[in-house]
């Protein structure tokens, strides 16, 4: 198991080179100009030249590939082109209330999708069945901004319950956190607990067919451990799969959350350099989301070797 | 995290959720939160002029020698006064006695001349560029002195110094100043009536000011704007950026913030149905909304087309569609100056002012020797109400009957893509609509779209050497009755030749608590407004 852990972070490294290489190369070819964005409309065309000379956008790729790249190797992701800040620096304050965001979203997933699809399973055809499957479809189908706008008006404007907006740090005001984070959290995860809940229902309905089921049944087992023991277990490779998945797209669905709840986190950082052509500041991000990616898919790996003990490396 | 503060947190969102609002409503007596139209991501107001609220912050922080009032004349502020020599080539400026920086030190002259230069040099500083062409000396011949010897008389030399559009001259340290302008700017020290508190600055995220008690506002009297005393009656401003203005209007309605810098016009319907929260224009002057052209290319190089389009434009139809159908949210009969300006006037402007004619613009078109050639209107998708002009401009061409190409893509792109000089068939562009600051578009000197240096004006490079004369002499003017008479040369001159056709004025509104009183109108000002 070790030597696939080495061999994995290992192989993460010429991933890495590539993305490396696929960012600069695209941001480097897409339209747009953070010099001309810079200087304002007042601004001649000489001046906007100086200013791409400053910022070294003048350069050609190579040259300008290079140096990033020696730079990264140390460390040195660049500054942000509009606020000078370090972008690992802006990365590592952006990257907490993201964290949370998806530590709390994925958390709701797990305690309200699992049992929504085992209990669906259980009693597949029943009203429980269609009711849940019928809010599965639902939170499927709405977009979750839409759904953050609803939480915010009823929960915040007119109930007047939970903060619209911001973020707090937990060690500063963990009740103050935990109040700005619910409705971010509830409305992140309400894609995500369809998708979950709608692959744990398919996947223990599958396991519960099975034959070594219905001995177990024969046996006398009790349904619950029957459900939790035999049925959830087997079932839980592919639903681990749709996690993994679902951990990955919480990150584009983080920027349509923090953007509705003004959270200070990597997606609202992501769209705020996209928008501003803050080359720097998007080489980082997405050198860093590649980075997350990766051992995300590792972490779903070793996951499938100690759940199911049929799976070797 | 210990599982015993997770547990205790839980407890708490229902104890709150029980107890009704307090996670909203915070006593902050003293303390004003604002929302700004975008983040503060930069403090040095230099280093973009692109970046109007990074200027917002300048007023916060630092202090000019001139201020401006309403009716955009200059009123002494950090300066005690000022007298021109005989020929108006020397203009001395006395700094009024006991001003000090944040730091405690003294301001004194050498600071202002120091900053005056940084001011001068900086990039897109219309303004400032103009002064150094006429500047043969600027020095600091004794601390409260300031010295400016001319190459010739510029008796509009201290109107200049009050200006408000960016990059604004703003006082620093001379250590400060001394250094090149750059997004890596820390050293907020400044004279103005806030204090930046640095360590808690989250950039792109948000800014935090305190009160400068050591701030001496000035005995001129208020009349608008930066001019008269700054008088702060908050210990403490924070400017949070929230980039989605329902979210931004949310957190107004449930006492988040106090004051929103601006929001859609389905919001401020809202909002005017609410009795705590007030509505009002942001700014005295329209900003105004213009179709250019791209003088380089066909088909808007034939100025025959150009003077065709001008019949079939309908100024409301580009208001209301970006403003709604409030009538105190547009204007009509915008000329090349706002109107109510002292350089605004009707002459030349009757074939705008007649009324929109889509028949007799059809008419002229097929006289122009348009044959179809294909024009590209770039616009951008993410700012809506730039994006309301392209789409209304799109269908008026449309409706002419002319081969338009949109090409609606980010604000990013289009910056990029307006620089190209290609022709349309390898990917330049014809029309772009933009919207100016009403103060921007009210003087030749700032008015950059009104530049006809060819190969040297901005992007469409009209090439109109007359207008260049003409603003030449508007610089050396001696009174403002022979600048005005200039002014109404200039607007012919370009009624004829068509830099770009005037298409909206229209207004923004702010969203504020009606518990607060005596804001500023002109731009978010934080003197002055008070709990009421």
């Amino acid at each position: 198991m070790l030597t696939y852990l080495l061999k994995r972070l290992l192989s993460a490294i010429p991933v890495m080179g590539v993305v490396a290489v696929l960012v600069f190369g695209l941001l480097y070819l897409s339209p747009g100009d953070p010099a001309a964005l810079l200087v304002g409309e007042t601004a001649s065309e000489a001046e906007i030249a100086e200013v791409r000379r400053k910022l070294g956008l003048d350069q050609p790729f190579l040259p300008r590939f290079v140096s990033w790249l020696q730079a990264v190797l140390q460390g040195d992701l660049g500054r942000s082109i509009y606020s000078g800040t370090p972008v690992l620096d802006l990365i590592l304050e952006r990257l907490q209330p993201t964290f949370y965001l998806m530590v709390l979203t994925m958390a709701l997933t797990v305690l309200v999708a699992l049992p929504i699809g085992v209990l669906a399973a259980w009693r597949q055809g029943s009203a429980l069945d269609r009711g849940a499957m019928l809010f599965a479809v639902l939170s499927f189908s709405v977009p979750v901004f839409v759904v953050g706008y609803l939480l915010a008006y009823v929960f915040s404007v007119r109930l007047g319950w939970l903060p619209v907006q911001g973020y707090v740090a937990p060690q500063q005001d963990f009740a103050g956190f935990l109040a700005r984070m619910i409705l971010p959290a509830v409305s992140l995860s309400s894609v995500f607990i369809a998708l979950a809940s709608r692959t744990t229902r398919a996947a223990v309905i599958e396991v519960l067919n099975q034959d070594y089921i219905r001995t177990a049944r024969a046996k006398g087992l009790p349904e619950r451990m029957l459900l939790i023991r035999h049925a959830l277990r087997s079932a839980a490779v592919p639903v681990i799969t749709i996690f993994g998945i679902g951990i990955g797209g919480m990150i584009s669905g983080a920027v349509a959350t923090e953007t509705v709840f003004a959270i200070p986190g990597l997606g609202r950082l992501t769209v705020d350099a996209v928008l501003q052509r803050d080359y720097p500041v998007i080489q980082g991000l997405v050198l860093m989301f590649s980075l997350f990616y990766v051992l995300i898919n590792l972490a779903v790996d070793l996951c499938y070797a100690y759940i199911d003990p049929r799976i070797r490396y | 995290m210990q599982r015993r503060s997770f547990l205790l947190g839980a407890a708490a969102v229902p104890a709150l959720i029980a107890a009704g609002i307090p996670v909203a409503a915070q006593t902050r007596d003293k303390v004003l939160k604002f929302v700004p139209s975008g983040a503060l991501s930069n403090l040095d107001p230099m280093w973009t002029t692109a970046d109007l609220v990074a200027r917002d912050h300048g007023h916060m922080v630092y202090d000019t020698l001139f201020g401006m009032t309403d009716s955009f004349e200059a009123s002494p502020q950090m300066a005690e006064g000022y007298a021109f020599n005989a020929d108006s080539t020397e203009c001395r400026i006395t700094l009024r006695q006991g001003l000090i920086f944040h730091d405690g030190s003294p301001v004194q002259a050498a600071d202002c001349v120091a900053s005056l230069r940084r001011w001068m040099a900086a990039t897109g500083s219309l303004i400032g560029q103009h002064v150094a062409g006429v500047l043969v000396d600027l020095s600091a011949p004794d601390a409260q002195t300031i010295l400016f010897r001319l190459s010739r008389p510029f008796p509009m030399l201290v109107n200049l110094m009050s200006s408000i559009v960016a990059p604004v001259p703003f006082i620093m340290p001379a250590r400060i100043a001394e250094q090149a302008p750059s997004a890596e700017f820390r050293d907020t020290v400044g004279s103005g009536p806030f204090r930046f508190v640095l360590d808690q600055y989250q950039p792109g995220i948000r800014a935090v000011y305190e009160r400068f008690d050591g701030y001496q506002p000035t005995g001129a009297p208020f009349e608008g704007m930066t001019s008269g005393p700054k008088v702060v009656h908050f210990d403490r401003v924070e400017w949070h950026a929230i980039p989605d203005s329902s979210t931004a209007f949310s957190a107004l309605q449930s006492g988040e913030v106090d004051w929103i810098s601006q929001t859609q016009p389905e919001l401020l319907e809202v909002a005017r149905l609410m009795p705590d929260l007030a509505v009002s224009k942001m700014e005295s002057l329209a900003r105004i909304g213009t179709l250019r052209f791209n003088h380089q290319n066909a088909p808007f190089n034939n100025k025959k087309l150009r003077q065709a389009l001008v019949r079939a434009v309908n100024q409301q139809d580009f208001g209301v569609a970006t403003v709604g159908n409030d009538p105190e949210a547009y204007i009509d009969g915008v000329g090349f100056f706002p109107p109510g300006t002292a350089m605004a006037s009707t002459a030349g402007l009757e074939p705008l002012l007649a009324g929109p004619d889509l028949e007799e613009a059809r008419r002229l078109i097929a006289g122009s020797g348009y044959a179809g050639e294909p024009l590209r209107v770039l616009g951008p998708t993410n700012i809506s109400t730039l994006a309301a002009h392209a789409e209304v401009g799109i269908d008026l061409f449309r409706r002419l009957g002319l081969n338009v190409e949109p090409e609606l893509v980010d604000w990013g792109t289009v910056v990029q893509k307006r620089t190209s000089r290609a022709p349309v068939a390898e990917g330049g562009w014809s029309v772009i609509f933009l919207i100016w600051p009403g103060p921007t578009m009210m003087s030749p000197a700032t008015n950059t779209m009104l530049q006809g240096a060819g190969d040297k004006a901005p992007f469409g490079w009209p090439d109109i050497p007359r207008i260049e004369e003409l603003r030449a002499q508007w610089f050396d003017a001696p009174d403002l009755a022979a600048q005005q008479t200039i002014a109404e040369e200039i607007q012919r001159v370009a009624m004829d030749e068509l830099p770009y056709i005037p298409v909206s004025g229209i207004y923004t509104f702010t969203v504020a608590r009606a518990s607060l009183a005596d804001r500023v109108v002109g731009f978010p000002i934080f003197w002055n407004i008070r709990p009421a």
